[in-house]
């Protein structure tokens, strides 16, 4: 199962395509890698799905959910999975990715991306969601890693291991977040050498790039800010161990123009091409 | 069926409009809504708390301490905030 | 995953601010396991917070956004999540407005908030091509009170005993406040066309014939059933409307009476 990820994304910077600027991109067109968007906003039909789709006429699109919560201890929602699946078969996207993470419990769903403990059986009850995922879409699954503000006692590997061996047991590919690596690396400790070694470089197929904010100490990965330096180092350091891979530049609070948006999506994409160039 | 005259009448006019390709004139009085792009209540989902989730309501003033009184356009409505809510006709249908 | 399900059910109640904080959590060295928790109640209130703001723009801009903030605290601390989509939420805000003091002196906004949900629900409906109209071609006349008129699934009829479709105009961007509420009630339908979602108003007899349509009912039943009550009811042109406003979608024959 260790075959490297099949994401069909050019291997550029994109950014993710939100409301403010669907008009702009449709009336202009702008130089984009690609464009990610949040799948759930385009469950259903009318104007939010026939704008994607003419998106995806100029761009690749890769589709990005927030509501699959694949550690639940609940049941996999059917009606969420047929959704996704459905939008799949319209879109077409070159990706399709999910967090690892968990939403609902005794049918309570809270519309956020809440850790849980990395624990020998909690690894089975993924492993097979995500398997499951994986063959109702007929296609990979990328899994993101989460930013977190809270750590499990009960945790028996760190989230690095989790991946690896998600990806061993399931061929599923990983989309990592740079910016959740760092924060975590600053709320809980945990050490990045470690994550970035633990896991597959064959199986990564994307990075993320976002901004944060700090609460009380906690830094919150609230995506309303340009990338911290920090990250940037941190990602110059990323594509050096795993290489050059489809980079997002995420934005979804405070949204700024799409001329800043593609400005730091240029600065990823500078950093991409200078990689390439200490592989060659 | 009593009415079938009405109904013949009805399908007819429908069947005419039907052999002149459907054209009819865009009703002027309605007014449109959501032509632009609703927001991705999603993206705020995915994404832990933009400065409109996490920033305000903290431990300390989250408190439902403050009488706030409707202030919004219901104050132009001619006798938009009445107190005679009880006195209003039940709701047709 | 006992484990893991009992684990997730005590962060869950932290979350929802009716359990104590746990030995669940390692201890961050720059904050409070408690700020920890903190940070996923705003984001659980935040997000369902926007996403009603989101889904009752006109709401919000009736009362302003100092008493839309707490009357969202107040409706999300009755009212969980069930969907993992945010566009989901909020489906009982009309109800929950009924019995809502605060917002006593505006009883016409539990049906205000009632017509933006349809609105939220018709911009999002599955798409559905208009039947072409010619296809009637293939029904014979005997057959037209056996129709079963098929209806666009962003279609909706809020009827109110408020002039709401006055309000609703008056919020769009070309809408001007010249309202009455005295005028009486009007009745709502909310369409969509080309993407766009549209409210115009029915009159009472269109209203109840399309009701009947609605449910399910055949064409001369539900003729006749208006007719009974509105004798001026107008098929012809009621049928024409809402044909130029891609309201038929298809048509099936019912079981012949």
């Amino acid at each position: 199962m260790n075959s490297p990820a099949t994401v069909a994304l050019p291997c550029v910077a994109g950014i993710g395509l939100r409301a403010p600027h669907y008009q702009e991109v449709l009336d202009t067109l702008p130089k984009l890698g690609w464009v990610e968007a949040h799948s759930e906003n385009f469950f259903g039909g009318g104007a939010p799905l026939n704008t994607l789709l003419k998106a995806r006429e100029h761009y690749a699109v890769s589709l990005h959910g927030v509501g699959m919560g694949l550690a639940s201890p609940d049941q996999l929602s059917a009606t969420h999975l047929d959704a996704l699946k459905h939008l799949c078969d319209v879109v077409q996207p070159a990706s399709v990715s999910e967090h690892l993470c968990w939403n609902t419990v005794g049918g309570k769903v809270f519309n956020d991306l809440l850790p849980f403990p990395h624990t020998f059986a909690a690894l089975d009850h993924v492993v097979s969601r995500v398997a499951h995922v994986q063959e109702v879409l007929g296609r990979q699954l990328l899994v993101e890693n989460l930013s977190s503000y809270l750590s499990f006692t009960s945790s028996e590997m760190s989230e690095g291991e989790f991946l690896a061996e998600l990806v061993q047991r399931t061929g599923c590919g990983i989309l990592f977040d740079v910016e959740n690596l760092y924060v975590n690396v600053r709320n809980l400790g945990v050490d990045a050498d470690e994550f970035i070694r633990a896991i597959p470089a064959h199986a990564v197929g994307e990075y993320h790039l976002a901004g944060f904010s700090v609460r009380d100490g906690c830094l919150v990965d609230t995506h309303d800010h340009p990338v911290h330096d920090d990250v940037w180092t941190l990602y110059e350091k990323v594509l050096h161990h795993i290489g050059p891979r489809p980079t997002l530049i995420e934005w979804d609070g405070d949204i700024p123009a799409l001329s800043v948006l593609m400005a730091e999506a240029n600065k990823a994409q500078q950093r991409m091409e200078a990689c390439d160039e200490c592989f060659a | 069926m009593k009415n079938q005259q009405v109904l013949s009448l009805a399908i007819g006019s429908l069947l005419a409009l039907g052999l002149v390709g459907n054209a009819v004139a865009a009703d002027t009085k309605m007014e449109k809504c959501y032509g632009v792009a609703k927001a991705g209540a999603n993206d705020c989902g995915s994404k832990k708390a933009g400065h409109a989730c996490a920033g305000h309501a903290t431990m300390n003033n989250d408190k439902n301490d403050f009488v706030a009184l409707p202030k919004g356009t219901c104050d132009k409505l001619a006798g938009g905030s009445t107190t005679e809510a009880s006195d209003m006709p039940k709701k047709g249908m | 995953m006992n484990a893991l399900h009992d684990e997730l059910s005590v962060f869950a109640g932290n979350i929802l601010g009716a359990a104590q904080p746990t030995p669940l959590f390692d201890a961050s060295t720059h904050y409070t396991t408690d700020i920890g928790i903190e940070v996923y109640r705003n984001n659980y209130r935040g997000n369902l917070q926007d996403a009603l703001a989101g889904a009752y723009p006109i709401i919000e801009q009736l009362v302003g956004a100092e008493f839309f903030r707490r009357l969202a605290r107040d409706f999300i601390s009755l009212h969980g999540s069930f969907s993992a989509n945010l566009f989901d939420y909020g489906a009982e805000l009309s109800d929950f407005l009924m019995g809502y003091a605060p917002a006593h002196s505006l009883p016409y906004l539990s049906d205000m908030a009632r017509l933006e949900w349809a609105c939220h629900r018709a911009y999002f409906a599955v798409d559905a091509a208009p039947l072409e109209l010619v296809r009637f071609t293939q029904v014979a006349p005997e057959e037209y009170a056996n129709l079963l008129l098929h209806v666009h699934p962003a279609c909706h009829i809020v009827a109110s005993a408020f002039p709401i479709v006055e309000i609703w105009q008056a919020h769009q961007p070309v809408g001007t406040f010249e309202i009455d509420l005295a005028r009486g009630g009007e009745i709502a339908l909310v369409i969509r066309q080309d993407d766009v979602v549209t409210v115009r108003e029915l009159t009472e007899d269109e209203a109840h014939w399309m009701n009947g349509i609605m449910q399910g009912q055949r064409l001369g039943e539900a003729t006749d059933a208006t007719l009974n009550r509105h004798p001026a009811f107008d098929l012809q042109n009621t049928l024409l409307l809402l044909a130029s406003l891609g309201v038929w979608t298809d048509f099936t024959l019912g079981e012949l009476s």
